[in-house]
């Protein structure tokens, strides 16, 4: 029985969940703005990297019909959906199979199509909209030895990344890709053979521009796998990149396009995103304003322990201390609890008695309904943790503020 | 930690820590805040963390410190903003193993059923259950993560198993 659960629990817990390439991308230009505010901005690739990644890899090109793959529409089945199986096999379907080699990689493009309420599976946005008009291609990956490509959900899954996206000509393939057009993707091995979906807004308004697909070695567009014309926008591939780099054409009916539908789609992405924020009400920013003027002088005054919350916290050999409680009174259980970096939160030097706020709730209630938990300093490296209530006689009038305000 | 190997960094454990993240937090948005800082805190930290210990784990240790401090706004923002994700919602994340589309169908509503008894524990349970089933922790890895000892930790996943055998009934019965 006991193996069951354990079957049952890893199967069903499966890390199958895939981040937004946006969000991935959104934490490396962070993490690049990080970068620059600690030290100046600097080359993410230092020179010898880049001699390095000028070693000369050919990729061959040829077109041949790839009789071993599945149809775009069998891999839409396999997604088990068979209403982009259909659309597949519609007359608006382009079908390519285009295949282009890179040392041990041969990439397919198999097809594509385009158009409103081809899937059974249309994502609704926070806002309810459906974006229902969505541009579907599937491209096939396979090694060139014959060795299978590793199962999604095997160990080595992912270990040798792609990114595969359509590029418009004219347009910056940095800027303008499936990861910042609403893509994503969804993929399975089948007899060794990696087929990948993949869904975005539709780009057939930009079919008289010209539609790229490029699959590229790694998580993200690299910009180093291909050579654009400034003054064409023409994309190529890079020649010296040292990976796949399969760049195709994709023969879209240029009648499709919409100029003015695609300039409004543009102007749209440009907009700014709002930033997510929080709205504070006035009872939100009262609590945080009454707990700013908490500290180790006034907090007994102001504030009683929940009892069972106390602890005494020592750092352990990282230096992070853990505090957690689980409190059971006649209103239930109250869990909670907080890790921090000792060293950080009490720099050497600090004063005992010194106390910190480690977090605290927001309720419409405001005060009334307030935990905080605070940790104050002991003078042997020790701290004392606890999670606090606003004392009812000093929540009753405004005046009742920490430092007598 | 330099961008390039923050790059392979997100590559390599991306999709751990985020599943990691969803489950914990039961809410997209929550869940791509918390994965978002878990690096963003990750850039900071590693550099200072012993080079011997599992990368994935020192991430996962983040996430929990991360979503500890975190836990009462996001409890407060999601009555607000009522975004929180319904167990389905994660289904059609699992990779499709199964032969026919009617075992795949049972082995959905197999998993439903355990995400959403897993979804009910408390967290000083849920937590050691993701790590052990969802992230292959060891049970040592997990103490480290967690801050616990390792005979709490083993506890704690004992008791989970215990709930959830008993919760699961109906599923273990048919298997």
């Amino acid at each position: 029985m006991k193996h069951d659960v354990d079957r049952l629990l890893k199967h069903a817990l499966s890390p199958e969940i895939q981040p937004d390439p946006r969000l991935n991308q959104n934490i490396l230009n962070q993490a690049e703005e990080m970068t620059f505010m600690r030290r100046g901005k600097r080359s993410i690739f230092p020179a010898a990297v880049m001699a390095a990644c000028c070693i000369l890899v050919l990729g061959s090109t040829t077109a041949f019909a790839a009789w071993k793959l599945l149809s775009p529409a069998q891999v839409a089945e396999e997604h088990m959906d068979t209403k982009l199986a259909e659309a597949f096999q519609g007359k608006d379907a382009i079908l390519v199979d285009e295949t282009q080699e890179f040392g041990d990689y041969r990439v397919t493009l198999m097809g594509a199509v385009a158009g409103k309420n081809l899937s059974k599976y249309l994502v609704t946005e926070n806002d309810g909209t459906v974006q229902d008009d969505r541009f579907y291609s599937v491209v096939a990956i396979a090694r060139t030895n014959g060795a299978p490509m590793p199962d999604t959900h095997s160990d080595e899954y992912g270990k040798d990344p792609f990114f595969v996206s359509p590029y418009i000509k004219g347009l910056d393939p940095d800027r303008y890709s499936i990861a910042t057009m609403d893509g994503g993707y969804s993929e399975f091995v089948r007899d060794g053979i990696q087929y990948r979906l993949i869904d975005m807004d539709n780009i057939e308004i930009f079919a008289d521009k010209g539609i790229y697909i490029g699959v590229n070695s790694g998580a993200f567009y690299d910009s180093n796998a291909y050579l654009i014309d400034e003054k064409t926008g023409e994309m190529k591939r890079n020649e010296s990149y040292d990976g796949v780099n399969a760049l195709f054409v994709l023969p879209m009916d240029a009648s499709k396009a919409d100029p003015v539908a695609a300039q409004a789609y543009l102007d749209k992405l440009e907009e700014p995103a709002e930033p997510e924020t929080i709205e504070k009400n006035e009872t939100d920013l009262a609590v945080e304003e009454w707990v700013e003027r908490l500290n180790g002088d006034n907090l007994e005054k102001y504030c009683q322990i929940i009892k069972g919350t106390k602890q005494i916290c020592k750092p352990d050999q990282d230096g992070w201390c853990n505090y957690s409680y689980d409190v059971s009174d006649e209103n239930g259980t109250v869990s909670g609890g907080s890790a921090f970096v000792f060293n950080e939160l009490f720099p050497k030097g600090t004063q005992p008695g010194t106390a910190k706020c480690l977090g605290y709730s927001y309720s419409n209630l405001g005060l009334a309904d307030l935990t905080i938990e605070m940790v104050i300093l002991n003078d042997d490296h020790t701290a004392t943790a606890g999670a606090y209530k606003p004392r009812e006689e000093m929540i009753e009038t405004e005046s009742n503020q920490p430092n007598g305000r | 930690m330099n961008h390039k190997e923050l790059e392979m960094c997100i590559r390599t454990y991306g999709k751990d820590i985020y599943s990691f993240c969803c489950h914990l937090t039961q809410n997209r948005q929550e869940a791509d805040d918390l994965y978002q800082d878990t690096f963003l805190t990750a850039i900071e930290l590693l550099d200072r963390l012993d080079a011997g210990r599992n990368p994935k784990s020192c991430l996962l240790s983040v996430a929990v410190n991360q979503w500890r401090n975190r836990k009462r706004k996001f409890a407060w923002r999601r009555r607000i903003t009522g975004t929180q994700v319904s167990i389905d919602d994660m289904e059609a994340e699992l990779p499709m193993v199964q032969e026919t589309v009617e075992e795949a169908m049972i082995f959905q509503e197999e998993a439903r059923m355990v995400r959403k008894a897993v979804a009910a524990l408390p967290e000083k349970y849920r937590l050691p259950v993701l790590l052990f089933y969802m992230e292959d922790l060891k049970v040592a890895e997990i103490a480290a993560v967690l801050k616990l000892p390792q005979g709490t930790v083993k506890s704690r996943l004992f008791q989970a198993r215990k709930v959830l055998q008993k919760e699961l009934e109906v599923v273990l019965s048919e298997t």
